[in-house]
């Protein structure tokens, strides 16, 4: 009678064991939803890591303002590149700059502008008396929307 | 003792039989999981659509001319010359000039020279117009070598890199500067412009003369170095097409 009882225990533990066992081996197999929300977080990043750049040939670009952008300061900051020794001429609605590029063709100037929508016209004057031009629209706008 | 062999199998067999109905219990979720889990995933789109959204979206200030004009849509050509579309809404507020206090969508014409500001989605291309607005005029910016000064008339004749040709009508309100790499940017006037020199003259365009602009602002380019096509048109009279100070 003894016996019958170690017999049904052992039969019950090694039962379990397996049983155990397999659910594991079942579970490290199964796609939980953690790993599918971290699917859809890359998905959103390469929505939102489009940017486009314009360069022009000659090595002259205008990083910035950006064409179309909107402003709330009168005064502006142009920024870009052109060729070293570069005489560069920014012209808005009222007013003109002028500056020179620095060794590494790199420039940067204020300009001020006027209330509402301007044009920035960016020329650049090569050594050899070519330019180049770039017109953009910067709009002075304080509207909350 | 064949009698205990048999017991033994048959209760790992029950053990082994009743193992899948313990897995199926166990990984598929009860009623209450699955309808957290639906509104995690509801949470979870929402969140990416706003954020998706957020991206598409994006302020901005555009001009152009109106080529095309509806109660809801209006359609320019931005100054690169490429159309754009602007949608009008109900919310969308309309600015005219000083003379015009009604000023609303039916006042905008073909040919107007007009400003949007408003959200502008990268999906559609169009952009929701929250402000619109009379554009002023644009200056015309015109860069070339001062081939002729008229001093009767008060006018210079420019020449730029292209073989163009333009008269430019200097007004008392004229505003002349100079400019040298050694100096900066002071100011200057008609007087002190001589032929041979590099100007870049912004103004606006003489509606009865084609060739003739109307200059606002003047910046003479003291040192800055004269195109080929820009060297034939320096007057034999002018002492170098790089005068000095």
């Amino acid at each position: 009678m003894k016996e019958k009882f170690v017999i049904v225990f052992i039969a019950v533990a090694l039962g379990l064991v397996i049983t155990t066992v397999g659910f594991l081996i079942y579970q490290s197999t199964k796609i939980t939803p953690e790993n599918a929300a971290n699917g859809s977080q890359t998905e959103i990043k390469k929505i939102g890591g489009q940017q486009t750049t314009t360069k022009d040939t000659s090595g002259f670009t205008v990083i910035s303002p950006d064409d179309e952008s909107l402003t709330s300061t009168r005064t502006i900051t142009v920024k870009g590149t052109a060729q070293p020794g570069s005489t560069i001429v920014i012209s808005s609605n009222s007013n003109d700059v002028a500056a020179q590029t620095t060794a590494d063709g790199k420039f940067s100037a204020t300009i001020t502008i006027d209330a509402g929508a301007n044009k920035i016209v960016t020329e650049a004057i090569n050594a050899d008396g070519s330019s180049v031009q770039d017109e953009r629209v910067v709009t002075y706008s304080t509207d909350d929307f | 003792m064949k009698k205990y062999i048999f017991l033994f199998i048959m209760i790992i067999s029950t053990a082994l039989l009743t193992a899948p109905t313990i897995f199926a219990a166990t990984s598929t979720p009860s009623p209450t999981d699955k309808g957290e889990l639906q509104t995690i995933e509801k949470i979870k789109d929402m969140v990416a659509s706003k954020v998706a959204q957020l991206n598409l979206v994006e302020k901005k200030g555009v001009l152009g001319q109106v080529t095309d004009v509806t109660t809801t849509q209006v359609k320019i050509k931005n100054i690169h010359g490429e159309s754009q579309t602007v949608d009008i809404d109900e919310l969308t507020a309309f600015n005219g000039d000083s003379s015009s206090d009604n000023f609303g969508i039916s006042d905008v014409k073909k040919g107007d020279m007009m400003s949007f500001v408003g959200l502008y989605n990268k999906d559609t291309e169009h952009l929701l117009a929250r402000f619109v607005r009379k554009a002023p005029a644009l200056p015309v910016i015109f860069d070339g070598v001062v081939s002729e000064k008229d001093t009767k008339n008060y006018t210079l004749t420019l020449i730029n890199d292209k073989g163009e040709k333009k008269i430019i009508d200097i007004e008392t309100s004229t505003k002349t500067a100079l400019y040298t790499k050694a100096d900066g940017m002071e100011k200057s006037g008609f007087s002190k412009t001589d032929p041979g020199v590099r100007a870049v003259v912004s103004g606006f365009a003489d509606k009865q003369k084609a060739d003739h602009i109307i200059a606002d602002r003047i910046l003479v380019l003291q040192d800055a170095p004269l195109s080929s096509t820009m060297k034939k048109y320096v007057p034999s009279t002018s002492s170098s097409p790089i005068p000095s100070k």
